[in-house]
């Protein structure tokens, strides 16, 4: 006879495996790094509505599945087909704020808050044994038509303003600079006014544990919180200009080596985005 | 009859090792350097007996729980020292490198170690190795002023295993009257002759602590008498420090190659 005690953690268990909410993507689109059959030198990608049945998809199972056991949604990738303008290959979540979309996007006067849960469980070292590096969120910056038209580019690529990277089991954040601070519109359009920051590390130390990143952009103004503990912040001149750009949130795995052999998980729990 | 006497042997070797449990030495405030130019702090350090990578080089003993510490030319290592580097750099926040003491704060630094293969120059003379170093390294503050463009380390205090002894050598002001920004810039600094600890340590096991305070460095090795240095050098650090400690084999030469044992390593700063 079941005693009365287990028979109640079995429905607390029950019930709270249920609760679990699955990570709503109607407002992501896929890329994985997998030729399209139609244009091999580009990768495949899977946008709302679609994405919705990417359990059913067999195309996307190798590189973005749920895991049975944990409930995970987990982003597989290794060097292979890249997107345009990068050297790297991904499996990586891109906001869509209309569903299928990519011309709608956000300024940082809008604001937007993207908060997950995830973990990083398996990254291959390199020949030395330095562990590989993922980029698992990026807030990533986008020209407009009208920007893109002004400087003459061909697309409407802008830098990424937020890497966050898994970096030997550290959390690793950096953001982007301007080459001058003095600059001004066009200049500022074209991602070569831009550099990297020197970067930082947060103290708590992730390992392959699982983690909660919040990165939220208020007036302007960018944090990066880890484990709802330490945060970063930035603003003054660089996130005032940055203010021209509209952008797009980034979730998943965006692997940092064509090294042969290589390859990285990334799982989340939860993710979710709202402006 | 014989027998019996081996088992009784092995059962008193067992309960000899049942009784001390075997403490193994808290690396969460170094970070590794390989002679392979592999590095590893906190969690990657801490993962390091799963870690293929480390095993060569660095490695627990499971019989006596030392850290052994394996030092020859790595084959297309990409280590930037200019010799072959094995080390433990101390970081008081595991992960960083740039929270260091200074000589107020004070530490205390106590190693027991065990030097267990040198290889033999030439077939004349051991090589040595550099077992502990006590480097200055300029504050943030003090590089921009100093205008350079990234923090500079000068090891002040070195401690070798050389000729079978415990040698220290240190940085001296090259003029010990000198005062300001001076003391912080390399150039101003010169080795000493250097000092040998009287007994030959040669492959047994040593005892020895650095003692740090203002104005002064102590150094101990076994029962013999300790070094002591409290001049105008040693009173105008005004770095920031840390210790490092392993086995640093002065040579690149092919085929030398060191085996130092580690069984404690302990440092406090009250």
């Amino acid at each position: 006879m079941i005693k009365r005690s287990t028979l109640l953690v079995l429905v607390i268990l029950t019930f709270s495996s249920l609760m679990a909410q699955d990570i709503d993507l109607s407002h992501w689109k896929i890329t994985i790094p997998a030729p399209r059959p139609d244009a091999p030198e580009k990768p495949i990608e899977v946008a709302p509505p679609e994405i919705i049945g990417f359990e059913n998809n067999e195309v996307l199972k190798t590189y973005f599945y749920k895991d049975a056991k944990d409930k995970s949604l987990v982003f597989y990738t290794h060097p292979a087909q890249t997107t345009r303008n990068t050297k790297y290959s991904r499996t990586e979540l891109r906001e869509q704020m209309e569903p299928g979309e990519n011309n709608v996007n956000w300024t940082f006067e809008q604001g937007g808050k993207m908060r997950g849960t995830l973990s990083v469980p398996e990254v291959t070292q390199n020949d030395i044994g330095d562990y590989h590096r993922v980029i698992i969120m990026q807030i990533h910056g986008r020209l407009t038509n009208e920007q893109r038209n002004l400087i003459g580019q061909d697309d409407n690529n802008a830098p990424p303003v937020l890497k966050i990277y898994w970096d030997e089991g550290k959390v690793r954040v950096k953001t982007k600079v301007l080459k001058n601070r003095n600059a001004t519109v066009p200049e500022i359009l074209h991602e070569s006014a831009w550099g990297d920051d020197k970067g930082r590390n947060f103290k708590e130390i992730v390992g392959t544990k699982k983690f909660t990143l919040e990165v939220n952009v208020v007036k302007g103004k960018m944090t990066v919180t880890l484990n709802d503990k330490e945060t970063f912040t930035y603003e003054g001149v660089d996130m005032e200009k940055w203010g021209v750009f509209e952008n797009y949130f980034k979730a998943g795995n965006y692997f940092q080596t064509r090294d042969a052999g290589a390859y990285a998980y990334v799982k989340y729990y939860e993710l979710e985005v709202s402006h | 009859m014989k027998r019996f006497f081996q088992i009784a042997f092995l059962f008193s070797g067992f309960c000899a090792v049942s009784q001390e449990p075997l403490e193994f030495i808290d690396l969460m405030n170094w970070k590794l350097e390989l002679p392979s130019g592999y590095t590893a702090s906190d969690w990657k350090l801490s993962n390091f007996q799963k870690d293929r990578f480390a095993r060569p080089f660095f490695y627990l003993d499971s019989l006596d729980g030392s850290l052994v510490m394996e030092a020859y030319p790595a084959l297309n290592g990409r280590s930037k020292a200019k010799y072959t580097k094995n080390t433990l750099r101390e970081q008081m926040t595991p992960g960083s490198s740039s929270d260091n003491w200074t000589m107020e704060e004070g530490a205390y630094l106590e190693a027991e170690f065990q030097v267990t293969d040198m290889s033999i120059k030439e077939g004349k003379k051991y090589d040595r190795t550099l077992l502990f170093t006590m480097h200055g390294r300029t504050t943030d503050e003090q590089t921009e002023k100093l205008g350079l463009n990234k923090n500079s380390s000068l090891p002040l205090f070195k401690i070798f295993w050389q000729d079978e002894r415990i040698r220290v050598q240190r940085k001296v002001l090259e003029d010990p009257l000198e005062v300001g920004d001076k003391t912080l810039d390399k150039n101003f600094w010169d080795d000493d002759n250097g000092r040998y600890f009287n007994k030959k340590v040669g492959f047994n096991r040593v005892k020895l602590y650095i003692k740090v305070s203002e104005g002064q460095v102590e150094i101990g090795v076994d029962d013999q008498k300790p070094i002591v240095y409290k001049d105008s050098s040693v009173k105008k650090i005004l770095f920031e420090n840390y210790f490092e400690v392993g086995n640093y084999l002065q040579t690149k030469e092919r085929g030398a190659h060191c085996i130092v044992k580690y069984y404690n390593l302990k440092v406090t700063h009250d």
